[in-house]
């Protein structure tokens, strides 16, 4: 008794163990001031270079130059969520897919799923590794790759059997339509190109080849019989197989002796394109 | 704003921006004089130092930290290098000046100063954006490396997944990720 006389006033469930409450506590209040708190907690530390010498120091004098660069622009997009591999990406290395309203041709259908060959800014759109082999298999299935914003969607309820899902828009049509695109650009450059002003190539300049005699279709070599021997990155359309490409490539646009030599703040689009094509064929 | 200025730091109201010193970096007496095993260890070190300017976050930093680890002690450089790219087109790469540029990389996404020129200044954004790339790609994987045992040889070791086609964004993302290695003279 001259113990547990306590739990007669506070009576709590039978009085075994489990039922004991916890005692709360209130925490102890402590100046942050008297604590060691992280001094510069949530505020985002840069490294400051004092002086031209410490910089010179620590990362050389020159730049380089990578807004001029096809890879490190690439690899800077903002990152998307592949759809097939639920992994995240750069945007610039995915396809984008929408879904646009269908024609009359699908009668009872309201949209059809999309590969975009210039992305386009705007909710509700999926990505997905940019390969043909992808969608050479069964997985995975066009129904997963479309954007969820549908399924949130509050006022329409569109089910997946209302959408057109069509492989070949993803396979031969993507291609036909990119080399498409890249034909065009090709004219275009031929139009805008007529003097004869012969160029410099500089580093991370990209060289449009179209070769049989190369195995490879992307490679980084140095040119070392060039002055500065420049780092070019050499882009060799053979796998496409068109003679009017060839035509273009090997004759009209052909600006020096390696090939087609482009700068890519100049030709920026164009050599997505190529290397996108070349990426999704290989 | 200034709030707080010292020898080491200057705080801004939104920052914090402490001053460099060859803490930081590797000059180039210290890469050529450098013994194997203090070149290893000092550039780790400057590695790890450059953690608390990768994120603000726990999470982002322990990704940097398990990727440093990664790359330090397991990762066959060459290994995954021959995969990538054609044999042709390589070339012989310096383990310690890479190791210097990939630090120097590091320094340029995270760092300020007034005597950068504005071409300096893009790569700056660049390199950021690029270094957080490359952490959110690998803290992906890792993802899925820890849900079964046997996937840490095929990721880690071995690049299977270079050959076999299970996973081409991420064997694309390496691809890209290797040129610019081989562009840039890093080993990131």
């Amino acid at each position: 008794m001259s113990k547990g006389w306590r739990k007669l006033f506070v009576s709590r469930g039978d009085g075994t163990k489990n039922s004991l409450k916890k005692t709360l506590k209130v925490p102890e209040v402590r100046s942050p001031l008297l604590t060691n708190f992280h001094r510069w907690a949530g505020k985002e530390r840069v490294l400051k270079l004092t002086d031209k010498e410490q910089v010179t120091e620590a990362v050389g004098n020159s730049s380089w130059d990578l807004s001029k660069n096809l890879f490190a622009n690439l690899l800077a997009s903002p990152m998307r969520s592949d759809k097939a591999s639920r992994f995240k990406f750069p945007r610039d290395l995915l396809i984008q897919m929408k879904l646009v309203q269908t024609g009359n041709e699908n009668p009872g259908k309201l949209a059809t799923l999309m590969p975009l060959i210039n992305m386009k800014s705007g909710k509700s759109s999926s990505y997905v590794a940019n390969s043909l082999k992808i969608f050479k298999g069964k997985k995975p299935g066009l129904g997963q790759l479309v954007p969820t914003a549908v399924n949130d969607s509050g006022i329409a309820n569109i089910s997946l059997s209302d959408i057109v899902l069509d492989k070949s828009l993803f396979t031969e049509k993507h291609q036909e339509e990119l080399l498409q695109c890249i034909e065009n650009c090709m004219t275009q450059l031929v139009d805008r190109r007529k003097s004869s002003v012969p160029v410099v190539v500089e580093d991370w300049d990209v060289v449009l080849t179209y070769d049989h005699n190369n195995d490879n279709d992307i490679e980084l070599v140095r040119l070392k019989q060039l002055p500065k021997d420049p780092t070019v990155i050499i882009l060799n359309l053979k796998v496409v197989e068109n003679d009017s490409i060839r035509a273009l490539i090997n004759d009209k646009l052909k600006n020096h002796e390696v090939g087609v030599v482009l700068k890519f703040l100049k030709d920026e689009r164009l050599i997505r394109l190529v290397y996108s094509l070349l990426n999704f064929s290989k | 704003m200034v709030l707080i200025k010292s020898r080491k730091s200057i705080v801004t109201a939104t920052n914090v921006c402490i001053n460099s010193s060859s803490k930081f970096y590797l000059t180039e007496e210290q890469v050529q004089s450098l013994g194997d095993k203090e070149f290893l260890t000092a550039s780790y070190r400057r590695f790890l130092r450059m953690r608390q300017f990768i994120s603000k976050r726990q999470m982002v930093k322990e990704s940097y930290t398990t990727y440093l680890r990664y790359k330090f002690k397991i990762e066959d450089f060459e290994l995954k290098r021959s995969k990538l790219l054609s044999v042709s087109g390589m070339s012989a790469m310096d383990f310690r000046s890479s190791v210097q540029k990939s630090l120097c990389f590091l320094i340029k996404a995270f760092s300020i100063s007034d005597a950068y020129s504005k071409d300096m200044i893009d790569d700056s954004h660049k390199c950021k954006k690029i270094i957080k790339n490359l952490l959110t790609v690998d803290y992906h994987r890792n993802r899925i490396i820890n849900r079964s045992s046997n996937m840490y040889q095929y990721y880690r070791k071995d690049f299977t997944f270079f050959t076999d086609g299970q996973n081409i964004g991420l064997k694309q993302f390496e691809e890209n990720l290797m040129r610019l290695n081989e562009c840039l003279g890093t080993r990131l």
